[in-house]
């Protein structure tokens, strides 16, 4: 027969395996929790900012990069958007020309950065082309096609705007040089001046605008990067927008990257390329353009013509270490050509690898191992 | 033989604390390794192939591709229109499921859930997948 004070302790014994095993749940479902797949970090610069994580991170970790990627994604923008009214950028937008102002040293860096970049691509890139993309119809303000609203508006027609008016191409070209954009220090401080004078068109004055947004972005992928790494993530890759990419590692080896069919208004893959570990840049000259008398439009501008670049090139690719760069580059190329792009490219100091399509469906490219995915185009290597 | 009377009155012995211990690590390891989590961060529909919305449970986010085909109601459910009909989508407990739909399908779309991998309307053309399984990097 079994005591009374026997019983007791088995029934001790009970609850307290009962409690542990509840205590063990409790504290464990909270931290173990584990996360992979995409994260939507947010809509920065116009595009969206998407992580894709390959492992299965602690969701309180996972949580923390967000959180670190958001705020430091919210602060670029607060200094260098245009959509924000009180941002430095803004503020310099809206300054007569010959007038200065102080800035911070990140957009004072950005500004000698894109400066250089003007440079070395023989000022194809240029942060100050607004004017002129937004007279073609390229800016956020035209993704409706609303009722014309500027004095240079003119009423979208079915799939194109008629062809604006010489004297703005004249006027805004000159508004288009970025090398007029001065930017100094001073005794620890910072400061851009407009150096561009005003141009008038029918009686109404036009002052220089930039827009810095394609640094920007480049800027934030290197500091993001970081940010994901000091916890210690190795697979994973960053997308901003449709044009620009990170890809870290795939369960150790390489992502297949796959290129969007430019000619596909279904966006078919085109090829898929190997990498780890390397920043991705597209730009071209498909999305949103139209035709007029034989001239494409589209929105990389040739900053010494006024005009959409005309050429064979329909979509460059450049893949290298630096997000920074990259946008400068690809753009330069489709404004270049093949030929010239190709050439440009082997100019720099660093090996870029890239992918041109043309009009023609050719591909051109220094990639090798490219997997070609649709047999209506030619693949030729170049070394 | 006699029961050790103070021996009874312990709840605990040695033995027991090593039993104790060893059942609380069966039970963490078997939490961390075979407990269900939905991995799960969101999802995206697909008309006719082409991606026309994407949508995040963290956020609560939708990004919408195409306006024509899609379109958000005010409780927070989306219409999908296909060329020839409408399907109706619900998001609820990080989770989507069609709740009408005009295909003549209705029972059998409305019983299905992302758990199974994708939610297809073939007549509508639609498919639904979820994110956070493996989705290829992208650009152009």
């Amino acid at each position: 027969m079994k005591t009374l004070a026997q019983k007791k302790s088995k029934v001790i014994k009970f609850i307290t395996l009962c409690l542990a095993v509840i205590f063990a749940l409790f504290c464990f479902q909270g931290c173990v929790k584990l996360v992979r797949g995409v994260a939507y970090i947010g809509n920065y610069f116009g595009a969206d900012l998407i992580l894709y994580l390959n492992e299965n991170v602690q969701k309180s970790k996972a949580d923390k990069i967000l959180e670190k990627s958001r705020s430091l994604l919210e602060n670029i923008e607060k200094t260098l958007s245009t959509e924000n009214r009180n941002s430095e950028i803004s503020v310099f937008n809206g300054l007569k020309a010959f007038e200065t102002m102080q800035v911070s040293k990140t957009t004072y860096d950005l500004v000698c950065y894109a400066k250089e970049l003007n440079q070395k691509t023989d000022g194809y890139f240029s942060p100050a082309v607004y004017y002129l993309l937004d007279l073609y119809g390229f800016t956020a303000r035209h993704e409706n096609k609303g009722e014309p609203t500027l004095s240079y508006d003119r009423e979208w027609l079915e799939n194109v705007y008629p062809k604006a008016q010489e004297e703005y191409v004249e006027a805004f070209t000159a508004l288009a040089d970025f090398s007029k954009v001065v930017a100094f220090s001073q005794d620890e401080k910072y400061y851009l001046k407009k150096d561009c004078p005003s141009v008038t068109v029918f009686g109404v004055e036009y002052n220089q605008k930039i827009d810095l947004a394609s640094v920007a972005k480049g800027y934030a992928v290197n500091r993001l990067n970081k940010i994901i790494e000091e916890y210690g993530l190795k697979e994973y890759y960053l997308s901003f927008g449709t044009s620009s990419i990170y890809l870290a590692e795939n369960k150790g080896e390489e992502w297949g990257l796959e290129l969007v069919d430019p000619n596909n208004p279904t966006k078919d893959t085109l090829l898929t390329i190997n990498l780890k570990n390397q920043n991705v840049s597209t730009s071209g000259t498909y999305e949103n353009a139209y035709e007029i008398e034989g001239k494409f439009y589209h929105h990389i501008i040739d900053p010494k013509t006024g005009y959409p670049c005309q050429n064979e090139v329909l979509l460059a690719c450049v893949i290298g270490s630096d997000a920074l760069v990259l946008d400068s580059l690809s753009t330069a190329v489709v404004a270049l050509g093949v030929d010239s792009g190709v050439e440009f490219l082997k100019s720099q100091k660093e090996d870029y690898s890239f992918v041109i399509v043309t009009r023609d469906n050719k591909i051109y490219t220094n990639v090798s191992g490219v997997l070609l995915r649709n047999n209506d185009y030619t693949l030729e290597t170049i070394n | 033989m006699g029961i050790d009377k103070n021996l009874a009155l312990k709840p605990f012995r040695k033995g027991d604390l090593f039993v104790y211990a060893i059942i609380f690590a069966v039970i963490i390891t078997l939490f961390i390794f075979l407990t269900p989590r939905n991995d799960q961060t969101g999802f995206c529909v697909y008309l006719d192939g082409e991606k026309v919305m994407e949508y995040y449970y963290e956020t609560e986010k939708a990004v919408i591709y195409d306006s024509e085909k899609v379109s958000e109601v005010e409780d927070g459910s989306f219409i999908v229109y296909s060329l020839d009909g409408y399907n109706v989508l619900s998001v609820q407990n990080d989770s989507v499921k069609v709740i009408e739909t005009d295909c003549g399908l209705t029972k059998e779309c409305t019983k299905m859930t992302l758990d199974m991998g994708s939610i297809i309307c073939a007549p509508h053309n639609m498919v639904i997948y979820a994110l956070g399984e493996d989705i290829p990097p992208r650009v152009g």
